[in-house]
């Protein structure tokens, strides 16, 4: 029993470094490489994109804490805002593990922060101050949706490879 | 861990946590200067692998001879000619000087250091993290520069061994300007939306007409004279306004430079 609880936490640890690996290089491509792109291209959220994966695949918990710490490391708030709706929806909604319910949860939440990023953007140009143009967001959203569904189809492969080289076994997923 | 389980905690929370730490872990390694510089070159290393794929992909995307392809000639050609106006009413100005300010000493001496692109803010963000700080003689407010004397901003923020620059565009950006060859300030370019700049306060007696070259006019900080910021390419005048308006095209794109000059005012 104490041998299993204590591969368990090993396990738990492990998983934890390679999640907190992947959320710092995630940050790291988002003020890099991403934003050096050509337009449309350079308004791709990765870390949001990320964040509902985690969420969507991993749980509450982690996908929450994903956002977060993504929100704290680029400065996003908007990152806090799509973290709660996101835990919201993917408890109540999106609970199911397709490729719809992703999507899904995609669409809304992905929504959700362009309206509010949107109404900020109109607010500050009605009041005189450094506002700025709705386009971006338009796109962000779109690709928002593109990058779940890559991210979806890539997860799937990654797994089935690391599978077939057993890397991981069949009862941990 | 064992303190964990005692707390009955769940899996995803452990996961979570541990997520914590190792974030916190690799914030507290940045820190360490020999780790801050291997991240360093690993982020430069991003930085030119997005610019060179955005600059490949912009190219994929711009047949050879669309006009586009045919603009960005010509815009280059106005680049290289702009350039040599700038420097030729530089020397200009310079031996102006120097015949008419006999015995003037020189207190400002400018030092230009080479920096790279160690990352970006988000686009609408419009600032980028360089790797020389402090330690090399940036300061804020140092004017940082492309290509030829093309201003690309202005630090913002330093610290020892980096520093932020503000672009040119950002619209917090305001920076005193003056028509090439003209030696007196007419107006205050800043960042609006897109890579346009807007030139605004300019006097109603001011003659300004499109394709007109403006460059820097040194009144503002350490900010020196004649660095380009692009060519007129509309004027606004509405004769109840006491001020004419001006848009101005930059002469370059400010995510495809990758290596900058910083022009230090006190080297080390």
């Amino acid at each position: 029993m104490d041998h299993g609880a204590r591969a368990g936490d090993l396990a738990s640890m492990i998983e934890g470094l390679f999640y907190g690996a992947g959320l710092w290089l995630t940050a790291m491509l988002s003020t890099t490489a991403v934003p050096s792109l050509i337009a449309p291209l350079c308004y791709a959220p990765l870390m949001l994109t990320t964040g509902l994966l985690v969420l969507h695949r991993e749980g509450v918990v982690p996908g929450v804490v994903w956002l977060v710490l993504g929100a704290v490391l680029l400065g996003e708030p908007s990152l806090v805002l799509a973290a709660a709706v996101g835990a919201v929806l993917v408890v109540r909604v999106f609970a199911a593990r397709s490729v719809y319910a992703l999507l899904g949860l995609g669409v809304a939440t992905g929504g959700v922060v362009a309206i509010a990023q949107g109404i900020v953007t109109m607010l500050r140009v009605l009041t005189g101050g450094a506002g700025g143009s709705l386009a971006p967001i338009a796109w962000r959203y779109v690709l928002l949706l593109v990058l779940l569904y890559c991210g979806y189809v890539l997860v799937h492969v990654l797994r089935r490879t690391l599978l077939r080289l057993f890397v991981i076994r069949q009862h941990e997923y | 861990m064992k303190f964990l389980r005692s707390l009955r905690i769940d899996k995803g929370v452990r996961t979570a946590l541990m997520v914590v730490a190792a974030v916190l872990v690799i914030a507290v390694l940045r820190s360490v200067p020999v780790v801050g510089r291997a991240f360093a070159v690993v982020e430069r290393g991003l930085v030119i692998v997005g610019t060179s794929a955005g600059n490949v992909l912009s190219r994929v995307t711009t047949p050879e001879h669309s006009l586009t392809a045919q603009l960005a000639q010509c815009e280059d050609r106005l680049r290289d000619s702009t350039e040599r106006e700038a420097a030729l009413a530089d020397a200009e100005q310079r031996a102006y000087e120097l015949e008419t300010l006999l015995g003037y000493v020189q207190t400002a001496q400018t030092t230009a250091v080479t920096a790279h692109v160690l990352s970006r803010a988000l686009p609408e963000a419009a600032t980028v993290r360089i790797d020389r700080g402090a330690a090399q003689g940036v300061q804020e407010g140092d004017a940082v520069v492309v290509d030829e004397g093309h201003l690309f901003g202005t630090v913002v923020a330093v610290s020892e061994q980096s520093a932020d620059v503000r672009l040119l565009h950002s619209r917090e950006s305001h920076v005193p300007a003056m028509l090439l060859g003209r030696g007196r300030t007419i107006g205050l370019v800043s960042g609006q939306e897109g890579s346009l700049l807007h030139m605004e306060f300019i006097p109603q007696d001011a003659t300004i007409e499109e394709g007109q070259t403006v460059v820097t006019s040194g009144l503002e900080g350490a900010l020196p004279a004649n660095l380009v910021l692009g060519t007129v390419t509309s004027v606004l005048r509405e004769e109840t306004s006491p001020f004419i308006e001006a848009i101005i095209e930059p002469l370059y794109d400010s995510r495809a430079w990758t290596t900058v000059l910083v022009l230090v005012t006190s080297p080390v």
